[in-house]
């Protein structure tokens, strides 16, 4: 059997998969998320609208 | 909000106030995925600061001779929702003072760093900034020796260690 540990091996995929959407935070700037930003503002307003 | 911060930018340095920096949820949007958020939140030190009661006047005053009128808490800055807060306490005023520069389109501006974020959130703990620890700590990177010390200076600690343990069992 690979994993002996479950638990142990969900912790290590937990912090694999942190580093992996840190990575890809990292990646977005913040110029791009504040277009986003607006981009779910004008979801919002339609949303109510609607 | 380019064009807001830019104003923002003038206000320093005309001297009308004497430092600044954005808090909220656009300050969060900065460690974090977007979230849907309205205000920019400038907390700023007012130049003088000799009496007990800030007043926004001059900043008013600033804006209204660009064209800049308040509504309630708010000032219209080229569309962007703007609201003044001064430190109401010294951990507001500590984020002020340390916190970091983030170019947004060429435009400098400051932000409250992360640790701050989260400091000033387990502080206020309204749902909303419950709701936005819960995203902060799972997706920003911290500094966890640089936010301990913050939260123990603070008494903040205890609290936050409180909310960690209630987020984990849920």
């Amino acid at each position: 059997m690979k994993n002996k540990n479950p638990a142990k091996f969900n912790i290590k995929n937990i912090f694999k998969a942190k580093e992996k959407l840190h990575k890809k935070l990292a990646q977005i700037s913040f110029d791009k998320k504040i277009t986003m930003l607006f981009q779910l503002q004008e979801i919002a307003k339609n949303l109510k609208a609607a | 909000m380019d064009k807001a911060i830019k104003i923002i930018n003038e206000l320093k340095k005309n001297g009308i106030i004497k430092e600044y920096a954005i808090g909220g949820g656009i300050a969060t949007i900065l460690y974090t995925e977007p979230l849907l958020t309205y205000d920019l939140d400038i907390f700023y030190i007012p130049t003088e600061e000799r009496e007990k009661i800030v007043s926004l006047s001059p900043i008013y005053n600033f804006l209204a001779k660009k064209g800049y009128k308040p509504n309630k808490e708010q000032v219209m800055i080229e569309g962007m929702p703007v609201q003044f807060l001064p430190p109401y306490n010294e951990l507001i005023r500590e984020a002020i003072e340390q916190a970091v520069t983030v170019k947004y389109k060429n435009e400098p501006a400051r932000f409250f760093r992360v640790e701050y974020l989260i400091a000033i959130m387990t502080q206020t703990f309204r749902p909303k900034d419950r709701e936005r620890l819960v995203r902060v700590l799972a997706e920003a990177k911290i500094d966890k020796k640089l936010l301990n010390k913050i939260l123990k200076k603070h008494g903040l600690a205890d609290k936050f260690q409180h909310f960690l343990r209630g987020s984990h069992e849920k």
